[in-house]
């Protein structure tokens, strides 16, 4: 009965070397690792890595790619990552990194992200929702509803209905690249489902969001975003 | 402003998600019997749907395991494979295999506790039988008390009712010893300290231990227990107790819960983003006037898609449609696979194309055609309800065995050799002597295709280490040596599991159909054909499968012995649809020419997690059969991406089932056809359709 629970304990990294055909996607990522040169090929890389000069990103070169950007941090990083809009469809964006992980936008308002940890699905919101739609501070409504969608079972996936409280904080002086711009603080504190949580917007006068704080779903949790060239259909 | 955005942004969290971090709930415990309870004594709690458990348990009076499983929010299921020491004498152990049942009948809500009842040993009047009614009650946040009347072993101290006579234990199939007999009062507290992780227990038992104090130096001195339960992280928790007045018990268990998987499940490489055609594109059809323009298309949109994990196998495009028969060898859930296609397909394809037909298949079957309107993929795309209506605007049909018509595009793709290498766990539980007999090997697949629908299968293992029949002597079985010879089968080298031919095919879009014929499994070799009719938009089916056998020589490899039958069955399967529970009967006659039934029921969650099991009857007798009466096994499988974030369809499979019985014995075929296209149905693909925009 001992070798039994050792066998189950170990199970879970024995089922690495399951396959169901073919060369293990396990097997692979490891060889890929471990095989002649890897890692000399790694070590090199990481150093021309380093012996290259930064790069400073400025609002001028992100203009001249002619590209709507944004910039995700997700979780402890720090640096973020830069999306590129890929698509547009109606009023949604869908902004992608290199790796293609994928942010969908609606105005500012994160809708959807895929493979970045959790999937958000979809997000409804009210048509008057100030994150959705630009609106100047001053006229930000005093809630709106949201209904989130997660990955779950059925094509509904895992439903999370929300309102949320819309609160105006001070001003804030935003550095950002190599601009700083005044903004206005925006909180907005939502709670339904068994869920609590509250985003923060730094909005300018004209109601374009700049940097953001979102609620992105239960198990993923914040994701801070730049707003770093808007889209439009120009 | 002096303090930073992140300041505050962090200020903000922390308040907000502060009050949510407190209010954790205390969570359920196991007891010494390995499922939820207090120590020996139950209580109305319930783990969280779909936990499963291993537990390794110890009482100074038994040893043994428990696989614990809640099936569902409000059922949990144990299976306990136990040793009773000194139970038919000094010395003399005895091996106690249990499947407990509770049923909580209502929820803790305010002032009404939960409220549960439970049979314990349900299957047979055993040694551990047992029923009770159960109450359990939070008081403030870290303190649970339960109560209950138990029957049984749990009404055998200090009765305070009597409800007739209770049948003497004799460990047979049977239910008329439920809720009869002596029932007794017992209770105890949970509370959880100040120390995190921390939970004392404390319990009045019910249970007078008078059969393990007959032969053994076991002394029952009180009927006070005690315990303390330490979690490690959520997975594992570790359990000490002093019981009884006498005993040190002890528990280890591991848990796992496929709604909570061990890595973030959606790390990797995102959906490709889609853009409406624009209105002005020209949607001219001429091009599929040329069939090479047509095979050209369909090539090479084929090898764009292999790098994804889906594989072609039929394809044609036509001025307005593209066709596609599709294996999927990578993504876990269907369709995530189907979705990510059709992203491709309305990005890659010709203006003109309105309408995808994408057809599922499964080891050479084709399966369901999904009818994905292009226009409505785009209209749905990004939208906050696109989940619900692209499944709605989905049409599903059940697929024939070619995409019917001229001008299919099949990729050049036979003969082809592919191979596997896994481990393989079988779990003897059920042997009178040793139980937890395990064995680990290694077994290396191969396949060598040489059309869709036809290929050679080889299966060889290689045992690493175990003890499974070790020690066996010669059976003593009056019925046929199907399988009680299993331990004079050499496996001191690499063994012959499987060498076949099959072919496998569709008569008709609903019926399947199967002939494999070889050395079919380790001890049975011959011809088996299987037959069945399960239409994709139904969930239920039934099959028929005959086979005419011979069993396979104890050394010689490609040897045959004298034993020949005919075994077959007619089988139905049910997809509930309700809480992913599936059942399935098969009838008929089996390898040692017995007539019965197995009847087997599972959880497939749609992360590909199953518990299931089974238990068969036939016309053999109880004493005939031998231990454990009768077949009965539980079978566990863990998708690998449950483990690891990334995409993957490889799953590790454990099962828990009887060695070397030769009643209710069943060949082991490799490819039946209901494992191989269930997962493929609208019941399942609505149940997962979750993952369609993923």
């Amino acid at each position: 009965m001992k070798k039994a629970l050792g066998a189950l304990a170990l199970l879970t990294a024995l089922g690495a070397c399951t396959t169901g055909g073919g060369t293990n996607p396990v097997v692979q990522a490891v060889w890929q690792k471990v095989k002649p040169g890897a890692r000399a090929a790694a070590a090199e890389a990481e150093a021309e890595a380093a012996a290259r000069p930064p790069i400073v990103v400025t609002f001028e070169k992100i203009k001249a790619t002619g590209l709507a950007i944004i910039r995700a941090r997700v979780g402890g990083d720090t640096k973020g990552v830069m999306l590129y809009a890929r698509s547009a469809n109606d009023n949604y964006v869908t902004y992608a990194s290199q790796l293609m992980q994928t942010m969908t936008l609606k105005g500012s308002l994160i809708t959807a992200s895929r493979a970045i940890g959790y999937d958000m699905l979809a997000l409804r919101s009210d048509d008057n929702d100030p994150v959705a739609l630009p609106t100047p501070p001053q006229d930000w409504p005093e809630r709106v509803s949201r209904d989130y969608r997660f990955a779950g079972d059925t094509p509904g996936g895992r439903l999370i209905s929300v309102n949320c409280k819309f609160v105006k904080g001070p001003g804030f002086e935003l550095a950002l690249l190599d601009k700083t711009f005044d903004t206005t603080i925006m909180q907005g504190q939502c709670s339904g489902d068994g869920v609590r949580f509250t985003n923060i917007h730094l909005v300018q006068d004209d109601g374009q969001i700049l940097r953001s704080v979102q609620w992105i779903g239960p198990d993923q949790g914040m994701v801070e975003i730049d707003i770093l060239e808007p889209f439009t259909y120009d | 402003m002096s303090v930073s955005f992140r300041l505050i942004a962090t200020t903000a969290l922390s308040f907000s998600i502060a009050p949510l971090a407190m209010a954790q709930d205390f969570a359920p415990s196991f007891g010494l019997l390995g499922s939820t309870g207090i120590i020996d004594m139950p209580s109305a709690a319930m783990q969280p749907d779909g936990e499963t458990s291993w537990s390794f348990i110890n009482n100074g009076a038994s040893t043994g395991g428990v696989l614990n499983f809640q099936l569902l929010p409000n059922v949990e299921v144990s299976t306990r494979i136990i040793t009773l020491d000194d139970w038919t004498g000094p010395g003399l152990s005895f091996p106690d295999n249990t499947l407990d049942l509770k049923l909580r009948l209502l929820q803790e809500r305010g002032n009404r506790p939960a409220i549960a009842i439970g049979l314990r040993d349900f299957l047979s009047n055993g040694p551990t039988s047992a029923e009770y009614i159960v109450a359990t009650k939070s008081i403030g946040d870290n303190l649970r008390v339960t109560a209950g009347l138990g029957w049984g072993r749990l009404g055998s101290y200090s009765p305070i009712l009597s409800f007739g006579t209770r049948p003497a234990v004799d460990n047979t199939l049977g239910f008329g010893q439920m809720f009869a007999g002596d029932a007794a009062l017992f209770g105890g507290v949970e509370w959880r300290t100040p120390i995190k992780n921390l939970t004392l227990k404390a319990e009045y038992s019910s249970d007078a231990y008078s059969g393990e104090q007959v032969f053994g130096d076991f002394e029952r001195n009180s009927p006070f227990n005690f315990g303390a339960e330490y979690r490690l992280g959520s997975r594992v928790s570790l359990g000490a107790y002093y019981n009884y007045g006498s005993e040190i018990g002890f528990r280890v268990s591991i848990s796992g819960n496929p709604n909570r998987p061990i890595t973030p499940q959606d790390l990797g490489v995102g959906p490709a983003p889609v853009n409406v055609r624009h209105p002005d594109y020209n949607r001219d059809v001429s091009w599929a006037a040329i069939p090479q323009v047509r095979d050209k298309m369909v090539g090479l949109l084929a090898e764009g898609l292999k790098e994804d994990g889906i594989i072609v196998q039929e394809g044609r495009i036509s001025g307005t449609m593209l066709e596609l028969y599709i294996d999927n060898t990578k993504y876990s859930r269907q369709p995530m696979a189907v979705g990510r296609l059709a992203r491709v397909l309305a990005t890659s394809s010709p203006p003109s194309v309105e309408v995808f037909r994408i057809t599922l298949m499964s080891d050479g079957l084709p399966t369901t055609t999904m009818e994905i309107n292009r226009a409505d993929l785009e209209a749905q795309i990004d939208r906050p309800n696109a989940g619900p209506d692209s499944f709605a605007s989905t049409g599903f049909s059940s697929a024939p065995n070619n995409i019917p018509g001229e001008g299919v595009w099949v990729p050049d793709a036979y003969p082809k050799f592919t191979w596997g290498l896994g481990p393989v766990i079988p779990v003897n539980l059920f042997n009178v002597d040793s139980i937890g007999e395990i064995d680990l090997m290694v077994r290396a697949n191969a396949r060598y295709r040489l059309s869709r629908a036809f290929g050679l299968n080889l299966a060889v293992t290689q045992k690493i280490l175990g003890n499974i029949g070790e020690g066996a002597g010669p059976s003593l079985s009056p019925i046929p040596h199907v399988r009680s010879d299993a331990a004079l089968y050499d496996n001191s080298g690499p063994v012959l599991q499987r060498l076949t031919a099959d072919y496998q095919f569709k008569l008709t879009p609903e019926i399947y159909a199967r002939v494999s014929a070889g050395y079919l499994e380790r001890m049975f070799g011959g011809v088996d054909a299987e037959i069945l009719w399960k239409p994709s938009d139904q969930n239920w089916g039934v099959g028929a499968n005959l086979a005419y056998v011979k069993q396979r020589d104890f050394d010689n490899i490609f040897g045959f012995q004298e034993y020949e039958t005919v075994t077959g069955f007619a089988s139905l399967y049910w997809n509930t649809g309700w809480n992913d529970l599936e059942a399935q009967i098969d009838m008929g006659r089996y390898l040692a020419g017995d007539w019965g039934a197995t009847f087997s029921l599972s959880r497939r969650f749609t992360n590909g997690w199953e518990v299931s099991a089974y238990m068969t009857l036939t016309d053999v007798s109880f004493a005939d059969f031998g231990d454990g009466n009768f077949d009965k096994g539980i079978s566990l499988r863990i998708p690998l991406d449950w483990t690891l974030p990334f995409e993957s369809r490889s799953a590790t499979t454990v099962t828990l089932a009887g060695y070397g019985n030769d009643g209710g014995a069943r060949l082991n075929i490799a490819n039946r056809l209901y494992p191989t296209i269930r997962g493929n149905d609208t019941t399942d693909l609505y149940e997962t359709w979750g993952a369609y925009w993923q």
